[in-house]
């Protein structure tokens, strides 16, 4: 599919820039192009360029995202409606920092009722939009799952939001908090809000780095 | 991590399914719920379970996030992308078109229900590294996809829908761009034998729609068996062991 959004992004306001820069050259007296040439830059194409650049480039946001490379063993809880007592299961996360450095990609397996669970994500911090952005996709759903959230440095906790739509007809609100523990632990704290408008708790997850695997080798692997 | 979005929902709240099944007494009769058996037969140990019946009202909702959750016959369309690809890329938005070379390694993960390509080529004379990930959602019955590469920091949604046969899939979007506006785009794709070609339009200099970008897959391979969730499944079992390097194999290729 559209497998050239973000540069098609580039592509669509390099045109505008490109289109300013025709307008440009076509005012009289200006020398004809001639086929094949790479159009001058303008400054205004130039300073995009730049813009893109710079929104391109990791920055202090993504060093954070380093301390989560790694193995992680994870316990989870998750509570059903109306039932007190957390149903605990264990899995593995995986992170690894890939397209150099601007996102943690997560692998995940697990287990859910005793059969198989798979799972996989990625986390960002968007200089645009300056927010941070993740993705989520498991075997046991069909939604592609996109959230924004923002990071409280102080307490080393981010807050992740999204929306996603319930098979009964209405658009469930979703709160997740990622707290640091130490560099080798970090939680993740899940809320839902139904259509009453009421937030639950519905799971947490516990990560505890392995010492063993390739724990050190990720962060340094990028791509 | 973060991402647990869908993952806290659904197993939250999927989650009552199965333990219902566990202290029901009795497998239950043909219900409403029927449409959880599919969901049930992808966990391959299990015997079938039986049928939430235990609290009254909670059957369709279950029945509804169990549903939700089997790939149907748009998860089938996504398969005929899969494969490795060899890609002829056409740049729109100059003057003069511009041709590059890119490949595609395209996987259907997580059982059959999503679709993730890793694109490598060149944009603008610097390497480029992306993935894609196109899935259907049964919820709201639209294709969704993201994009993310090595060249930006923003992740780009879409959404659309295909025809009737699969064979053309529709998607629109809108991002912030850097210059603080929003930018629409919409993409083509289209399915052929061997081959699918995905267009690529945008907001023109005179702020009507215009092609920004073609390009043409062709495959080379087709894909393999158990594909990525068997290579990241082999990762999850090296690290169980200590394996060094094993995470290596979640890195896009």
């Amino acid at each position: 599919m559209n497998r050239y959004r973000v540069s098609a992004l580039g592509a669509i306001v390099l045109a505008l820039s490109a289109g300013a820069a025709a307008l440009t050259a076509a005012q009289p007296g200006d020398n004809k192009a001639e086929p094949g040439d790479m159009p001058a830059m303008t400054p205004d194409m130039a300073a995009m360029m730049k813009l893109f650049e710079d929104a391109g480039k990791p920055g202090v946001q993504h060093e954070l995202l380093k301390q989560f490379a790694g193995t992680f063993d994870a316990k989870v809880s998750m509570w059903m409606p109306g039932v007190e007592a957390p149903s605990v299961s264990t899995g593995t996360m995986v992170n690894t920092l890939n397209h150099g450095g601007r996102y943690l990609h997560h692998e995940y397996k697990g287990e859910f009722d005793g059969a198989d669970f798979t799972g996989s994500g990625d986390w960002g911090f968007n200089n645009t939009a300056k927010r941070w952005e993740g993705t989520w996709m498991d075997s046991m759903s069909t939604a592609v799952s996109f959230n924004t959230g923002t990071l409280d440095g102080k307490r080393g906790e981010w807050t992740m939001k999204g929306e996603w739509d319930h098979p009964l007809g209405y658009r469930a609100r979703q709160r997740d908090v990622i707290r640091m523990a130490g560099p080798d632990a970090h939680s993740m704290t899940s809320y839902t809000t139904d259509k009453d408008g009421i937030e639950q708790k519905v799971m947490e997850i516990a990560y505890t780095r392995r010492p063993d695997a390739a724990a050190g080798k990720s962060a340094s692997g990028t791509r | 991590m973060q991402t647990r979005l869908t993952a806290a929902c659904v197993l939250a709240l999927a989650a009552c399914s199965p333990l219902l099944a566990q202290t029901g007494t009795t497998p239950s009769k043909a219900t409403p719920a029927a449409p959880a058996k599919p969901a049930l037969a992808v966990r391959p140990a299990k015997p079938e379970a039986k049928q939430p019946d235990a609290v009254p009202g909670m059957d369709a909702d279950m029945a509804g996030r169990m549903a939700a959750g089997v790939p149907g016959e748009h998860h089938k369309h996504l398969e005929q992308m899969a494969g490795e690809w060899d890609a002829k890329v056409t740049s729109h938005w100059d003057p003069v078109p511009e041709e590059s070379k890119a490949t595609l390694k395209a996987h259907m993960r997580m059982g059959g229900r999503y679709l993730v390509s890793n694109f490598q080529g060149t944009m603008m004379g610097q390497p480029m590294v992306g993935q894609h990930i196109l899935g259907y959602n049964n919820i709201t019955k639209k294709y969704e996809s993201l994009w993310r590469d090595n060249m930006g920091t923003g992740m780009m949604m879409e959404t659309g829908t295909c025809d009737g046969a699969g064979k053309v899939i529709t998607m629109t979007g809108e991002t912030d761009g850097p210059d603080g506006k929003k930018h629409k785009s919409r993409s083509v794709t289209t399915i052929g034998d061997g081959k699918f070609t995905m267009q690529m339009f945008g907001d023109g200099p005179d702020g009507k729609e215009m092609k920004m970008m073609e390009i043409v897959y062709t495959r080379t391979k087709a894909p393999a068996k158990g594909g990525m969730d068997d290579e990241i499944d082999e990762m999850q079992t090296k690290i169980k062991k200590g394996v060094k390097d094993a995470t290596d194999a979640a890195k896009p290729k």
